[in-house]
């Protein structure tokens, strides 16, 4: 009953930040400068395309571009969401938002949370074993390491493994697609075979980037925990090294356990250098394409499963956390 | 959970995943002996996820001369924008009186189901141009079937758009099948279409009905493709698309590949990795450093050339003191050195133009005579003629910096997008060149190109980058400087004139309304490009017509500097001859249009 109602006051007040963000987010893309028939009249013609026959291209997308009065807009958007209807994309002319979200989002959520999984398997293991040795040459180095991969840029570590695997030494797949088109989709080993192959360098650029941050949270954790009494007082029983270890990996993992819900929750934005370099068209590109196109029910669109991933993974955070840590759920 | 089960675990999730990138590393092509696979990139569609195989769609997963057919396809002729190469039309015939199109497709045209492409897919068709609005901008009035292969189209009572047929046989008119997107229209289409060509609160609703059934067909989203191309859509993912032999295609004997692989680029990077790693077998016009050029040369890429109709050029806001005065347009074409931002600005793909004509420099001689063509002022560098002609306008130059008449120092700031790298490498040579003259100048980025336009049409920027000579039709061309962007909007048979910021047009230039020319008078460029609109190309008197007044927007262009011409674009192509060869290299009417196109003329041999 008790969990019924956090439940319940959770959920409502993520409603209302979901609201604001919306409406927010509504106003601030139309409020930037920029037509989107004018742009892709010019980008028909910087692709080629005569003047008529980039007229004749986008004379039917001035319909898709809402002309009402601003609040009337609004009105029908919060109408549409209510809903969940996210509306018509502009460029896309009339193919709903959702779908092109839906289309893209696949391949966002296999290469992220690949990347979110690997990175926090690999972080926090070698956390825990920088925690342990840290007053070791194998610790130190470690914890540099860590350092040194969370300050390097996204970017950077995508190009060079771009570079070093496909140009260098072209042991991996060329950039471009999710899978080899020419393989038949289905449960084949060639075609999940192609699909593993073609997410190694995007998922590796992503956990690269991401593990140093993992493993110095984990660390420091770990450290702190091992300070404190109870473990002392495990060891000093005479408990097994695994029974020790368990009870500092569960104190030690709280803090992280946040922060990869929210990390998790953050996904659906994308990651939109790695894409870019990459050639892997997920929502990071969709978003990035429509900003560039002042595609506003789009952007509001990706905005919004940005904002409502975040919101929901941190109420799945909250309410987990009384799951895992019983001193929560006694308070 | 047991450790050794869990170790257990590892190792054989980790054979399988092992296992399973070995059997995945394969290459495009491996799987049979007789696929002969063609790898490139579409400019025009860079592969989106979520955008349907509907060409009527502005973001769409169609290949126009692949899976996409026109009815002709354009040569890009700036002397006749109407020259057409046969498409899915075999042959075609304009009345005397230039107002009616007699079109007969291919006697074999046939679908990818093996059905046959018919007058009633093109009728179909014509109706859902209608709904996007393609045709109504060239007069089209009336469409009926003669017989099965053959069909007629008839401009509105008393209109002569001398566009008409360019405007039926070429893009955005794709034809499609009437099986696929028949279902999409009302029975009556064919009396809404006809009622929104006339007037009153009638047309407009008719307008409107039409308007929602374009929406409709836009949206629309085919389950699978079925093409009268030279090739169909077999599968397409968010990154790449495979396409396979229409066999009924009517010149498939031609069609030497047999399947096609469209790789996805969001930009030109990624373009130049694929052409590094050696994987196109052409490449579309890519703009690109020289460094890179040198790359993709090595990795065995070949530059093949053709004329573009497009300039680079950098315009001036009128209204904004002191680019209202001659004497200052002249002086900066005097102070700029054309060569120097060429050669910085676009090396692989730009020619520096002759001079500022409007038109594209190897295209004025189709209009000039030799001798107007030597009487144009070629602006070649000349630094003491600039400061002659600023000190006559009451300049002054104090310091080593030139002031205003007012007695102000005169900055200039170009504003370029961002993005443009050619743009942006041009205006950083022009920084210098006017600085160097005494004029200190900067740079201003805009964040994106929505973001420019949108500035640039407020009457923001007082000099800025401007694409201008868009052909190939004449009245296209001057439209970039003395059309919509001057605030001359056709409306109806008229000529209507709006000043900066008023939505009916996107006037930044605010020319005068007339210039002496010398040797030809005063002249009025808005209304001579207007009248171009209405010149018959189909006879000898048009085109002389025509000639004469291109002659004058060309002179009066020339003289009055509304824009200062710096380069013309080539259009440069790459191909690989690792895989295939027969290219169409010196066929510039063919090496405009995509490889799709050339193979269905015989091009395109593998080796």
């Amino acid at each position: 009953m008790r969990l019924a109602r956090r439940l319940s006051a959770r959920l409502l007040t993520g409603l209302v930040m979901i609201w604001v963000v919306a409406s927010g987010t509504f106003f601030l893309v139309r409020l930037m400068p920029g037509d989107p028939v004018a742009t892709a009249y010019e980008a028909d013609i910087v692709h080629g395309m005569t003047p008529d026959q980039a007229r004749a291209a986008t004379a039917l997308m001035y319909g898709f571009v809402p002309h009402q009065p601003l609040p009337q807009q609004y009105l029908a958007y919060m109408w549409q969401l209510a809903h969940f209807n996210l509306g018509q994309s502009i460029t896309y002319e009339g193919v709903p938002v959702a779908h092109v979200i839906a289309a893209a989002a696949p391949w966002t959520i296999i290469l992220v949370l690949s990347g979110i999984l690997v990175s926090f398997a690999i972080g926090a293991s070698v956390g825990v074993l920088a925690a342990i040795r840290r007053s070791t040459k194998l610790g130190d180095l470690l914890s540099v390491s860590g350092s040194v991969m969370h300050g390097i840029p996204q970017f950077i570590i995508a190009i060079l493994l771009a570079y070093v695997f496909t140009t260098l030494w072209a042991v991996l797949p060329p950039l471009g697609a999710p899978y080899d088109i020419t393989l038949p989709p289905g449960w084949n080993l060639p075609f999940i075979g192609s699909l593993v192959t073609h997410a190694i360098l995007p998922v590796a650029a992503y956990a690269l980037a991401s593990y140093g941050g993992w493993l110095l949270t984990m660390k420091s954790s770990v450290v702190s925990v091992l300070g404190d009494d109870f473990i002392l007082a495990a060891e000093l029983r005479g408990l097994r090294p695994l029974t020790v270890a368990r009870y500092v990996a569960r104190n030690a993992m709280l803090p992280l356990f946040t922060i990869l819900a929210l990390t998790i929750g953050f996904m659906f934005g994308g990651a939109i250098f790695i894409e870019d370099i990459f050639n892997y068209p997920g929502l990071g590109d969709v978003l990035f394409a429509s900003m560039g196109k002042r595609d506003y029910p789009l952007m509001t669109g990706t905005f919004l499963i940005i904002t409502t991933a975040v919101i929901l993974a941190n109420i799945a955070a909250d309410l987990l956390y009384g799951v895992i840590d019983p001193r929560v759920r006694r308070s | 959970m047991n450790l050794v089960r869990f170790r257990y675990l590892i190792v054989t999730v980790a054979l399988l995943a092992a296992g399973s990138a070995l059997a995945g590393c394969s290459s495009p092509g491996d799987a049979g002996g007789s696929t002969v696979l063609f790898t490139t990139v579409d400019v025009g569609t860079p592969i989106t996820a979520g955008a349907p195989m509907n060409p009527f769609n502005l973001t769409n997963n169609t290949f126009n001369g692949y899976d996409v057919e026109e009815l002709g396809w354009t040569t890009n002729n700036p002397a006749d924008s109407n020259q057409t190469l046969p498409g899915l039309a075999a042959s075609w015939s304009l009345s005397p009186d230039g107002r009616t199109l007699t079109v007969r497709l291919q006697p074999g045209a046939r679908w990818s189901t093996g059905q046959p492409v018919t007058a009633n897919d093109v009728m179909t068709s014509a109706a859902i141009w209608f709904t996007q609005g393609a045709v109504q901008l060239y007069n089209l009035g009336a469409v009926t079937v003669v017989d099965s292969k053959t069909v007629r189209f008839t401009q509105v009572l008393g209109a002569h758009n001398n566009q008409f047929e360019s405007g039926i046989l070429q893009a955005p008119d794709f034809v499609v099948p009437a099986s696929v997107y028949g279902h999409l229209l009302p029975a009556d289409i064919w009396s809404v279409i006809g009622a929104s060509l006339r007037s009153g609160p009638a047309a407009t609703a008719a307008g409107k009905r039409l308007t929602a059934v374009g929406k409709q067909v836009a949206a629309f989203a085919p389950k699978t493709d079925v093409s009268a191309g030279p090739f169909v859509i077999q599968r397409i993912n968010a990154g790449e698309a495979l396409l396979v032999k229409n066999k009924y295609f009517y010149a498939a004997g031609k069609v030497q590949p047999s399947e096609v692989l469209m790789l996805h680029y969001a930009g030109n990077e990624q373009i130049w990795n694929y052409m590094q790693a050696g994987r196109l077998d052409v490449t579309p016009y890519t703009a690109m450093p020289a460094n890179v050029l040198s790359q993709v040369t090595a990795a065995g890429n070949t530059q093949v050339s053709a004329p573009s109709l497009v300039a680079a050029s950098l315009a001036f806001n009128q209204a904004t003191s002191p680019y209202g005065q001659l004497a200052v347009r002249q002086a900066l074409a005097y102070v700029i050195n054309r060569d120097a931002v060429q050669k910085v600005g676009e090396p692989i793909s730009g020619v520096t133009s002759k001079t500022t004509t409007g038109v594209i420099s190897s295209a004025i001689g189709d209009y000039l005579t030799p001798g107007q063509v030597a009487a144009l002022n070629p602006y070649a560098t000349d630094i003491a003629k600039a400061a002659s002609l600023l000190t006559s306008a009451h300049f002054t130059k104090q310091g080593g910096q030139w002031h205003l008449p007012g007695g102000r120092p005169w900055t200039i700031t170009i504003n370029v997008p961002s993005g443009f790298s050619d743009w942006i490498a041009a205006a950083n040579v022009l920084k210098s060149e006017f600085t160097a003259f005494g004029i200190p100048t900067q740079v201003s980025l805009a964040s994106d190109y929505s973001t420019y336009l949108a500035n640039i049409y407020k009457g923001d920027y007082p000099v800025a980058f401007w694409l201008t000579a868009l052909g190939p039709g004449a009245y296209s061309t001057f439209n970039r400087i003395y059309g919509t962007y001057d605030g001359y909007v056709p409306v109806g048979t008229k000529l209507k004139w709006y000043p900066t910021g008023n939505p009916a047009a996107d006037n930044f230039l605010n020319a005068p309304p007339t210039v002496h020319v010398p040797g030809f008078g005063t002249v009025n460029p808005g209304r001579l490009t207007y009248r171009l609109t209405s010149v018959n190309l189909n006879t000898q008197a048009g085109l002389r017509r025509q000639n004469t007044i291109m002659a004058k927007l060309i002179a009066a262009t020339n003289y009055s500097v509304p824009v200062i011409q710096l380069w013309d674009y080539i259009n440069v192509q790459f191909v690989n001859n690792k895989r295939f060869g027969h290219w169409p290299i010196g066929k510039n009417a063919q090496l405009n249009l995509s490889p799709g196109v050339w193979m269905t003329f015989g091009y395109v041999h593998p080796r």
